[in-house]
């Protein structure tokens, strides 16, 4: 449906920019997706993200994991929660809370034991087609035996894209994450950050609504970090993707959110849920410095760094 | 730099081995008609090789060398495929693999010249059973070694199953199915020469055998020392083979 271009973002006015909107109060994302651009760049760009109804939803979702010759051990005990079309939800929480494992449940990847995962209505039973789950381990997701090029051609021959187009299509993905000249080049000769992007462009090449960001950035020096957050928030806003994202990064999930949902210890609930009301577009250095970016820090930091008590949410 | 100090370590090492040998004629420790100088051995085989007698045994070693390990190949990695990615095949074949594996190869020998008589079936047999079990073993581990996330990354793109078998599982079982083959092509030459020893009218491993019960030493140690060279350019030819079909194998 959207092309894959970049030159149109370049260009600074995209037909690709989320057309402004109140939140929740917008129309459902199939018509907003043909809305018209306001055309006035500035009031785009600092408007809230426009947010349709609610895509992805999780109702009391909960997973044990069986530990041989032990009692099953409960990751998940019920969570709950809706993300809606357009937005950028990041899911934080102490590591080895379950973050991951309540991901994959989104994906289709792994069962939930209890509760339900709906996307636009239908039950997630396997990895649905509109939704693309990016990990953590760039270098174990690629695949060492195909170029750059032929990676991102992956995404397109599942989405039966023709032998023929493959490679035109592939390339112009690769563009937008800025790797078109490595296209040949074997994935593991290339640094961690742009090992990411060529995932990152093959998951935009499967054409996803919804973007599941494991960790992503966690793996790489903190200045590529910061580049590949402005990449992803980008193209966010350019493609009108929804994104769940994994952290433990305070800072980061404050950043790049509309709404941080942190969860608890093992076993994991939902402990509380912000809304983050920084203006975008996002500044790595400004934003980082408003006071209500520090506030919600400060106030999600203290939570994350208090140690554990006897929660009510506890092992059932 | 470093590489060219290890490869003038091994030369050294192949050198001083002549050396010895050429000692212990030169002190008349062992008899001469027993065991040739190597300057006579080696002009023996350069002999062989130049007036081109090499190539009819050479050529049928290794046709049977390629026909054994050709079907060890295909047969070790499907069903190695087959019980690294479905349970149920692997709990059919495991007991049996386990049972048959540490079987010396070579007893297995006798057995089979009674079913399958003495002629060129049971020799490609013999080398294709020496060959068959590290390449099925190390297609188990291979495919049991893929990290999950490869295997999510392909479900999460809805790959199909079949395409998922052959264009994930397979390439990223590849180095240690080609670690089973460069075994199994040791394995596969000792078979040879055993199979043509046993059963053969031609070929290497007969002629060694031949010519020394024709008495003819010097050209039993020329047609031993093709041999080695055999198995040394085949070592080698396998060895860039694998660095261009797995450059990722050092990552």
């Amino acid at each position: 449906m959207i092309r894959p271009l970049a030159a149109a973002g370049e260009a600074g006015l995209s037909i690709e920019d989320p057309p402004e909107g109140q939140t929740g109060v917008a129309a459902g994302k199939g018509e907003a997706r043909k809305e018209q651009p306001t055309g006035s760049i500035a009031s785009s760009e600092t408007a809230l993200p426009r947010v349709g109804e609610v895509t992805l939803s999780l109702r009391n979702v909960r997973r044990e994991f069986t530990v041989r010759g032990g009692a099953p051990m409960v990751a998940l005990s019920d969570v709950s929660l809706d993300v809606r079309a357009g937005e950028f939800v990041a899911i934080l929480g102490p590591s080895g809370c379950g973050k991951s494992t309540l991901l994959q449940i989104m994906a289709g990847l792994l069962p939930a034991s209890a509760g339900a995962v709906t996307l636009d209505g239908a039950t997630v039973t396997a990895p649905p087609p509109k939704l693309i789950y990016l990990f953590q381990q760039y270098a174990k997701s690629l695949f060492p035996w195909r170029t750059v090029v032929r990676n991102v051609e992956f995404a397109l021959q599942s989405r039966g894209v023709e032998r023929a187009e493959r490679r035109g299509r592939a390339l112009e993905y690769l563009k937008i994450v800025g790797l078109e000249g490595f296209a040949d080049r074997p994935p593991w000769q290339l640094s961690g950050g742009m090992q990411q992007r060529v995932a990152i462009a093959r998951a935009l090449a499967a054409e996803p609504e919804v973007l599941l960001l494991d960790e992503p950035f966690s793996a790489v020096d903190a200045l590529t970090r910061l580049e590949l957050q402005a990449l992803v928030l980008d193209i966010w806003r350019k493609r009108n993707l929804t994104i769940v994202l994994v952290t433990h990064d305070v800072d980061e999930a404050v950043f790049m959110a509309d709404r941080v949902v942190m969860l608890n210890r093992r076993p994991a609930t939902v402990s509380r849920v912000r809304v983050v009301a920084v203006p975008r577009p996002r500044d790595p250095i400004t934003t980082r410095e408003e006071a209500h970016f520090l506030a919600l820090r400060h106030e999600l930091m203290t939570e994350l760094l208090t140690p554990p008590a006897a929660g009510p949410g506890g092992g059932a | 730099m470093k590489r060219l100090g290890r490869a003038s370590v091994s030369a050294s090492g192949l050198a001083g081995l002549i050396v010895l040998w050429q000692l212990v004629n030169e002190i008349h420790l062992a008899n001469p008609v027993l065991l040739p100088p190597p300057s006579t051995a080696f002009r023996a085989a350069w002999a062989i090789i130049a007036s081109g007698e090499v190539l009819a045994p050479l050529g049928q070693s290794l046709w049977l060398l390629a026909a054994g390990y050709t079907i060890a190949a295909a047969l070790g990695i499907g069903l190695g495929l087959l019980m690294g990615c479905s349970r149920a095949v692997y709990g059919l074949f495991e007991p049996l693999v386990e049972l048959l594996r540490p079987i010396p190869k070579p007893a297995l020998v006798p057995p089979l010249f009674l079913f399958l008589g003495i002629g060129t079936t049971t020799m490609v047999t013999i080398v294709a059973i020496g060959c068959f079990f590290p390449v099925l073993i190390n297609t188990v581990q291979g495919v049991h070694g893929i990290d999950p996330v490869l295997l999510d990354t392909a479900r999460t793109f809805r790959c199909p199953r079949r395409r998922t078998l052959i264009e994930v599982i397979l390439p990223a079982a590849l180095p240690m199915i080609l670690t089973g083959m460069r075994v199994s092509l040791a394995l596969g030459l000792i078979m040879v020469v055993l199979a043509e020893m046993l059963a053969g009218s031609g070929g290497v491993g007969f002629l060694i055998l031949d010519m020394q019960r024709s008495f003819d030493i010097v050209a039993m140690f020329a047609w031993l020392l093709i041999l080695a060279l055999l198995g040394l350019v085949l070592s080698l030819a396998f060895d860039f083979l694998d660095s261009r079909a797995v450059p990722w194998r050092a990552q």
